[in-house]
């Protein structure tokens, strides 16, 4: 069986599927159930202590899907390593979505803080998955210090733009020990799809399907891209020529 | 005065709950799903029960919400 292993786990999909931007909590739920992944991002926010505050948890069934807390919001690796403890008391789980972004307007990844931040949280005993610039220099530096994977973004979060990396992804997936996540601006099925036939090891999708105009339809189509995509990988891609090569026989036409 | 800085915001208290559960009761938060930080000191759940409250504490009040 071809299954994917981070940290010792096993995981059957090899699509990660983030919990922001739904509608509500309902189209979440079934779009995660229609996605067949085995693994949910979520964020850590304050409590509204004037309101009435909606319980986004008690629609994730944590006995099918395991919790990916991340640090979105950490501009620094000292605020990531304070929400990546208070995500550990509040799941119960040391799995770690890291996430450091100090740049409002394209949410890129600060290297430096997070390879600081990983660092730290490695020895803590947290399973550290890392979404990082598609940096395979950082990538390796990452992987060296004992991140349970590299998290590379496709483009900008919630672009939607698709694989605008894919020169540096490569490199990365060569390189790698580690499995290869790619993370962020994933728009399209097809997107998915380019990102497994490379060899990604998995891909990690919200927006495309949360903010789709039938999000259960979407999470469906990016399981089935992403089964297509590994599958082509593991088939052995056919050369890719210059000039044309016949598909049908040479000889035997219907002419003197 | 009886007051705390809770979530950022300055409240005041007629008179301060004993504990971190009857203050969460007080305000009506369901403490199952929540993490807490006390004067930058994360307060387990279980702990939630026996941790005192004192006048001027700084205290967050977290839960998960989605995300990617």
């Amino acid at each position: 069986m071809d299954k994917l292993i981070i940290a010792g786990k096993e995981f059957d999909s090899r699509l990660f599927i983030g919990t922001g931007k739904y509608s509500s909590n309902k189209v979440m739920a079934e779009s995660i159930a229609a996605s067949k992944t085995n693994m949910v991002t979520v964020a850590l926010r304050r409590v509204d202590i004037e309101n009435e505050n909606d319980e986004m948890l008690t629609a994730i069934d944590r006995e099918k899907y395991l919790l990916l807390p991340n640090t979105s919001g950490a501009r620094d690796a000292k605020e990531a390593i304070r929400l990546a403890k208070l995500a550990r008391a509040a799941s119960g789980i040391n799995w770690l979505k890291l996430e450091v972004t100090p740049d409002p307007y394209y949410l890129l990844p600060d290297g430096t803080e997070t390879l600081k931040a990983a660092e730290a949280l490695v020895k803590d005993g947290f399973i550290v998955l890392p979404y990082i610039n598609a940096d395979p220099i950082l990538a390796k530096k990452l992987q060296d210090v004992g991140t349970a994977t590299v998290m590379p973004l496709a483009s900008p979060i919630g672009s939607n733009q698709g694989l605008k990396t894919r020169a540096s992804i490569e490199i990365i997936i060569r390189q790698a020990t580690v499995p290869v996540v790619v993370d962020a601006g994933i728009g399209l099925p097809s997107h998915a799809a380019e990102a497994m036939e490379m060899g990604a090891d998995a891909v990690l999708v919200n927006t495309a399907i949360a903010a789709a105009g039938n999000p259960v339809m979407m999470a469906r189509a990016f399981k089935q891209a992403v089964q297509a995509g590994r599958q082509g990988y593991l088939a052995g891609k056919a050369a890719v020529t210059t000039e044309a090569n016949a598909s049908s026989p040479l000889t035997g036409f219907l002419r003197d | 005065m009886n007051t705390l800085k809770i979530n950022g915001t300055e409240k005041e208290f007629a008179m301060l709950p004993p504990t971190l559960v009857e203050l969460l009761d007080e305000m009506k938060i369901n403490h199952a799903t929540i993490v807490a930080e006390i004067d930058g000191e994360i307060i387990a759940r279980n702990e939630f029960h026996e941790t005192p409250i004192n006048a001027d504490q700084k205290i967050e009040l977290i839960r998960f919400v989605g995300g990617g």
